[in-house]
């Protein structure tokens, strides 16, 4: 493994500082996944507008006299992470346009499972009405029982699936 | 005493605020190696457990951090936001992502980060 990396256990201090001035400044922890969901609700709104207008899941974001969802707070937040990710790549000399897997599997199907897997999450954050970064880090920083269960509930069928998907990766 | 929203920061001042917030999760993440899918995969085949790391030293951190600040009365506990807990939607939500997590080696936020 590249050993240029920063110790993750100080990565991990400076992103659980990073969450705490997140509560202390807004009063809300970081999250991902909401973002993706306003770029949908957008995109979705920008095809088929009376199909947005008219579903229970959409009208709640779009519709007369609503703001654009993409005016939202994680979505200016995501827009920084890739800035941050990016300067962080940069400065350490890490710019590289790569697909990684295991040694006996090729690119395609990485992608494949990629989209696969990408899909997944989706449908799951919006059953769990975050992700990792928002329902399970940011609930169990302020101690929120969600935030526990889904952390558990993660890493448990990570694990169990991950015995399944080994051929992926090792 | 915190926190500053909707106060003293106004909504449109907290969007430049959450993108100044995102940098800094954005580096973090980066610099502790989350843009490596292989990284990412590896705590589940007990070769790399850097996600493990960094994310409970983070959330204890924080959690702690919250507790301090709310204990010398500099945060107002009660006006953070705490996300509900519905527990079926949490578990079918998590054993989503975590096949998708295996199967892509991907979370939201570390996917933002990564280079491919």
């Amino acid at each position: 493994m590249n050993t240029k990396y920063m110790n993750p256990y100080l990565a991990g201090f400076f992103l659980g500082i990073v969450l705490l001035a997140s509560i202390f400044i807004t009063g809300r922890g970081l999250g991902a996944s909401g973002a993706i969901k306003s770029v949908v609700v957008e995109t979705v709104d920008g095809l088929a507008p009376s199909h947005a207008e008219s579903s229970p899941f959409y009208s709640t974001y779009v519709g007369p006299g609503k703001e654009n969802p993409l005016k939202s707070w994680l979505v200016f937040e995501i827009a920084g992470v890739v800035i941050g990710a990016f300067i962080s790549g940069l400065v350490s000399d890490r710019l590289k346009v790569v697909t990684e897997a295991g040694p006996r599997v090729k690119s395609g199907l990485r992608w494949a499972f990629a989209v696969v897997g990408g899909a997944l999450f989706g449908v799951g954050a919006q059953f769990a009405r975050g992700c990792t970064s928002g329902a399970a880090l940011s609930g169990m920083a302020v101690l929120s029982t969600a935030g526990f269960v889904t952390m558990l509930a993660i890493f448990g069928t990570g694990y169990a699936v991950a015995y399944v998907a080994r051929k992926l990766w090792l | 005493m915190g926190p500053f929203v909707p106060d003293l920061i106004s909504d449109q001042l907290n969007l430049v605020v959450a993108l100044v917030l995102g940098i800094g999760f954005g580096v973090a993440l980066e610099q502790a190696g989350f843009s490596s899918s292989r990284r990412l995969a590896g705590v589940f085949y007990g070769y790399d457990f850097t996600v493990l790391r960094v994310f409970f030293t983070a959330a204890v951190t924080a959690m702690s951090g919250v507790l301090l600040l709310g204990y010398f009365g500099l945060l107002d506990t009660d006006a953070i936001y705490v996300n509900p807990t519905w527990l079926l939607p949490a578990i079918v939500g998590a054993l989503s992502w975590a096949s998708a997590s295996s199967s892509a080696a991907i979370v939201p936020a570390p996917a933002s980060a990564r280079r491919q």
